[in-house]
């Protein structure tokens, strides 16, 4: 089906026929099961040969009601079902609804707890990275930096199972405070392996990020300007990788952030141009790199300044809160996870709206991915690095 | 607003041997990283086999101190999602006939919010994480470590029926020795509402 249109020259000299190739479009379901989209993400591509041409993410797979639940239990009893919205940064889900439990109701939460939920929270965004970096090398291809990065990770958990008892949904931040103290020599563990990641971190820098084929992959590819990316909604590494300096730690400090020194990496455009997918993941190994630093000085501060066994504050055994209503925004791994809290004077929640950074960073994929190439589909996915659970809760 | 992945440009010869070197240089880096943990010891463990070790907080499957448990079905109502089913008789001398007190681990999320509240300490969460079972039926686990009563609660409860007998009796014994001692004391006025009734 194809016949002669058009005769040119070309700069050369030479003659080109330009043919009028008629071809179908063809429909590709990525997922509901595929590796690369992190969990039951739906993309209709529509693709034109190599090239896409439309891109419908369908989310809503694993929905589970988690808002809806919250109206029916406690606040204590709320606090297993945030775990389950982002599993991979369950500590940072904790936080998140205690702070918000504890704006609303006026709970005074001992310094000791407060220092030790900081601890948690940038550990776990280690681990949470460290997942993102080793499934996006899967994504692209390199299978080594997976196994490298889920080594340390396991380290990071089998210290959240020390100081809680789980390794992957812990409930330990509880509205007033946290449910244990650390137990003796946990201090220790944390600070050695802060200083063995730092040298395990300069591992994953040679062995993938500076790797040539990986570079050749993701530079140039999905680039998002700073405009785009605020009209995106985005929030988290995703934002900073095109290069906006936005952190809630620094922007909004919570907890006791305002009393320790970080920087907030953005990406600058190092391998292609500013926003494209190298940017995003480089922002995320700059970050574990700060949350090591921020461990560090927290496990100081608390070991300092407080005393040991203060980590619950006084409350009924039953709290009730007045009517009265709350947010709070907190920096997950993932980008702004806020929680919208309206009480009335119940045990429970009157409404809770969460509001979920990957929900927000998976919406770009109908307007990024058009014009890609359908192996750079993998590629963009896996660098806005999104946790299914949280998309649809 | 331009989405599309931006062109390499043209491809020079410099440039095409520049790639190539630096392909070959970062994947020698890579390499010889890996080569390095070819001599050093596996972390992995060979799980039937070997176990991890896990902590001393570790919230494993339940275990519960029947022996102490006094029933008084905090655990029951702390559970955000009702897993737990205790069904239980009280008996006189505070003995319990346990019926069922099973946990439901088809809907146990391991969160620990039963052991807090418990006032005597009686149920706790065990190393054991182990939950492969061949049918789904199985996994509503009796903690219970004996069905109704022990021999040594048959003893308690009829002491228990003894003594409130015997109390009971004392009681009883008071009130009549009471009503005698009154009936004794005003026995004019008796005689006075006799006379009366039979007028």
């Amino acid at each position: 089906m194809s016949q002669l249109t058009e005769e040119r020259m070309l700069d050369s000299g030479e003659k080109e026929l330009v043919l009028d190739v008629r071809t179908q479009d063809m429909e590709i379901n990525m997922g509901p099961q595929h590796p690369a989209t992190h969990g039951v993400l739906r993309v209709v591509l529509t693709a034109d040969g190599e090239i896409l041409t439309s891109a419908d993410p369908h989310v809503g797979y694993i929905h589970r009601c988690a808002e809806k639940v919250g109206e029916n239990v406690d606040f204590d009893g709320y606090i297993p079902y945030t775990d389950r919205y982002d599993y991979l940064s369950a500590m940072n889900n904790n936080v998140g609804f205690a702070l918000v439990v504890e704006k609303a109701s006026g709970l005074e939460v001992p310094p000791r707890a407060t220092w030790l939920r900081m601890i948690v929270s940038e550990l776990n965004r280690v681990a949470s990275h460290l997942l993102a970096f080793g499934t996006y090398g899967i994504d692209i291809g390199a299978i080594t930096p997976f196994l490298y990065g889920f080594r340390e990770r396991e380290w990071v958990l089998s210290l959240f199972e020390k100081i809680c008892g789980a390794r992957l949904t812990y409930s330990y931040a509880f509205p007033g405070g946290v449910i244990n103290d650390a137990p003796g020599g946990w201090f220790d563990e944390v600070l050695k392996f802060c200083d063995v990641f730092d040298r395990k971190w300069r591992e994953y820098d040679d062995l993938l990020t500076r790797n040539k084929i990986f570079i050749e992959r993701t530079k140039d590819v999905g680039s998002v300007t700073a405009d785009q990316a605020r009209e995106f909604g985005w929030t988290g590494p995703c934002l900073r990788g095109s290069g906006v300096r936005y952190d809630l730690r620094e922007a909004q400090p919570y907890l006791f952030y305002d009393q320790v020194g970080f920087d907030v990496p953005i990406g600058r455009g190092e391998m292609g141009t500013v926003g494209d997918c190298w940017d995003r993941y480089w922002v995320r190994m700059a970050e574990m790199l700060q949350s090591t630093r921020i461990v560090r000085e927290c496990v100081e501060r608390c070991i300092k300044d407080t005393t040991p066994g203060e980590v619950m504050a006084k409350k009924p055994k039953t709290l009730k809160v007045a009517a009265n209503e709350a947010y709070v925004g907190i920096e997950n791994p993932r980008g702004e996870l806020g929680h919208y809290l309206v009480t009335d004077g119940g045990a429970q929640c009157f409404r809770i709206k969460v509001r979920g950074p990957s929900f927000t960073n998976v919406s770009c994929l109908a307007k990024l991915l058009p014009g890609t190439m359908l192996a750079d589909a993998v590629a963009i996915i896996g660098s806005i690095d999104i946790v299914l659970g949280e998309v649809d809760r | 607003m331009n989405f599309t992945s931006t062109p390499t440009g043209p491809l020079g010869l410099s440039r095409w041997l520049r790639n190539i070197v630096d392909t070959v240089r970062t994947t020698v880096i890579g390499m010889s990283i890996t080569i390095k943990y070819f001599f050093t010891k596996p972390v992995t463990y060979e799980y039937p086999e070997q176990r991890m070790p896990v902590a001393p907080r570790y919230r494993g499957l339940h275990y519960l101190e029947q022996d102490i448990c006094i029933a008084c079905r905090v655990c029951e109502k702390a559970c955000p999602i009702d897993c737990i089913e205790i069904r239980f008789e009280r008996h006189p001398g505070n003995v319990n006939e346990w019926f069922e007190f099973s946990l439901d681990y088809n809907k146990c999320m391991h969160c620990e919010l039963c052991c807090y509240p418990c006032p005597v300490d009686c149920i706790h969460m065990g190393r054991e994480y182990s939950l492969v079972k061949y049918d789904r039926s199985e996994l509503i686990v009796d903690l219970m470590a004996w069905d109704g009563m022990r021999d040594k609660d048959h003893v308690t409860i009829q002491a228990a029926i003894d003594k409130k007998k015997k109390k009971a009796e004392e009681a009883a014994a008071k009130k009549a020795a009471q009503a005698a001692k009154a009936a004794a004391d005003e026995p004019s006025a008796e005689d006075e509402n006799e006379g009366e009734d039979e007028e």
